[in-house]
């Protein structure tokens, strides 16, 4: 699986936003706490024209507590 | 007999069911297989009496997320009308909705406590197009459950050798089978006192625990839900149907399950 990093303000910026119609970002957190959106996210971005040039790179994921 | 045949002809084979029309018009679906269809299908779901037994259905019936996102039973974009909110990395298709298993969900809106789910009630549908790519991740179709992950609600499909579960409360762990095909439609129907999972119309677990607390939070479609912590276990099986409502009777369950498996079949998937 494939994410984008953002910067804070790339963030900022995407957050409660539609990446494509009725479909909205959902911005989270990697295992060393980068904010990444997914590469269907990027791919499918037809709302920022700075999105889809975004470098994806492989994504680590938080390790998800067993409670 | 031939009376009871007459009355099903006439109730379900002919004619445009209001119902339907309103749901395929307010979501702009315009495939003629698709509309005459699911225009059927709300009409045998109405003369078995399962049709007002449902809060929530959602048969992903066109190829876009404008065209996959409102309730068969209320189409109104609204959000009380239960109608999804899709977030994160879906792709949509003529087969359904799949989320990527990394952060993509589904809003239904829909909130177990308000809306009846109980001891005594409940009913969960997904029919899992294609499942999970990665079995051993415990991914959830769907779920809710308190702080702790105690008393939890949750379908988990698995293909053997890795378990698959039907969650309603109790303290003895989610109920459990093993299969070889994850693909079909799962219920999770608690009409009384106990909680039975069945897969492609066949009961296959049955539990008799308690659950205390039904968690308020609402459901989402492609994980589930930790009150307190969040999102939890995100998964990649494709959705080409879902329902949520009051606990279905075996028969009704039965029933139900044609139905459903009937649409599937009939729509291409």
């Amino acid at each position: 699986m494939n994410v984008a990093i953002l910067t804070v303000s790339q963030k900022d910026q995407l957050l409660g936003q539609e990446f494509a119609p009725f479909s909205h970002f959902n911005i989270i957190q990697d295992l060393n706490d980068n904010w990444v959106i997914s590469e269907e996210e990027v791919v499918n971005c037809t709302t920022f024209s700075w999105v889809p040039s975004l470098t994806l790179t492989m994504y680590e994921p938080k390790i998800e507590p067993n409670f | 007999m031939e009376a009871a045949i007459s009355d099903y002809k006439n109730s379900v084979c002919c004619g445009i069911d209001e119902s339907a029309k309103a749901f395929l018009d307010a979501e702009g679906i315009t495939d003629e297989n698709v509309r005459t269809e699911i225009n059927k299908h709300v009409k045998k779901l109405k003369y078995y009496e399962i049709w007002d037994e449902m809060d929530v259905i959602y048969p992903f019936a066109g190829t876009t997320a404008a065209t996959q996102r409102r309730n068969l039973k209320n189409p109104a974009d609204l959000d009380s009308a239960f109608r999804l909110v899709f977030n994160g990395g879906w792709t949509h298709s003529a087969t359904g909705a799949k989320p990527n298993g990394t952060n993509a969900y589904a809003n239904t809106f829909y909130n177990p406590a308000t809306q009846g789910f109980s001891n005594t009630n409940a009913h969960i549908g997904i029919y899992v197009v294609s499942p999970e790519i990665t079995d051993s991740g415990t991914r959830r179709l769907t779920g809710v459950s308190t702080s702790t992950d105690s008393q939890p609600i949750y379908i988990i499909p698995r293909t053997s050798p890795y378990v698959s579960n039907f969650g309603y409360g109790g303290t003895t762990g989610p109920a459990q089978f093993t299969q070889s095909d994850a693909r079909g439609f799962y219920q999770l129907n608690r009409a009384g006192l106990v909680t039975k999972g069945s897969k492609n119309g066949v009961i296959v677990t049955t539990q008799t625990s308690t659950i205390s607390v039904i968690t308020s939070l609402d459901f989402y479609l492609g994980c589930g839900r930790i009150s307190g912590y969040g999102n939890y276990k995100y998964s990649d099986s494709e959705i080409g149907y879902a329902s949520f409502g009051n606990g279905l009777t075996d028969e009704k369950a039965r029933i139900y399950d044609y139905l459903v498996r009937d649409l599937q079949s009939k729509i291409g998937r």
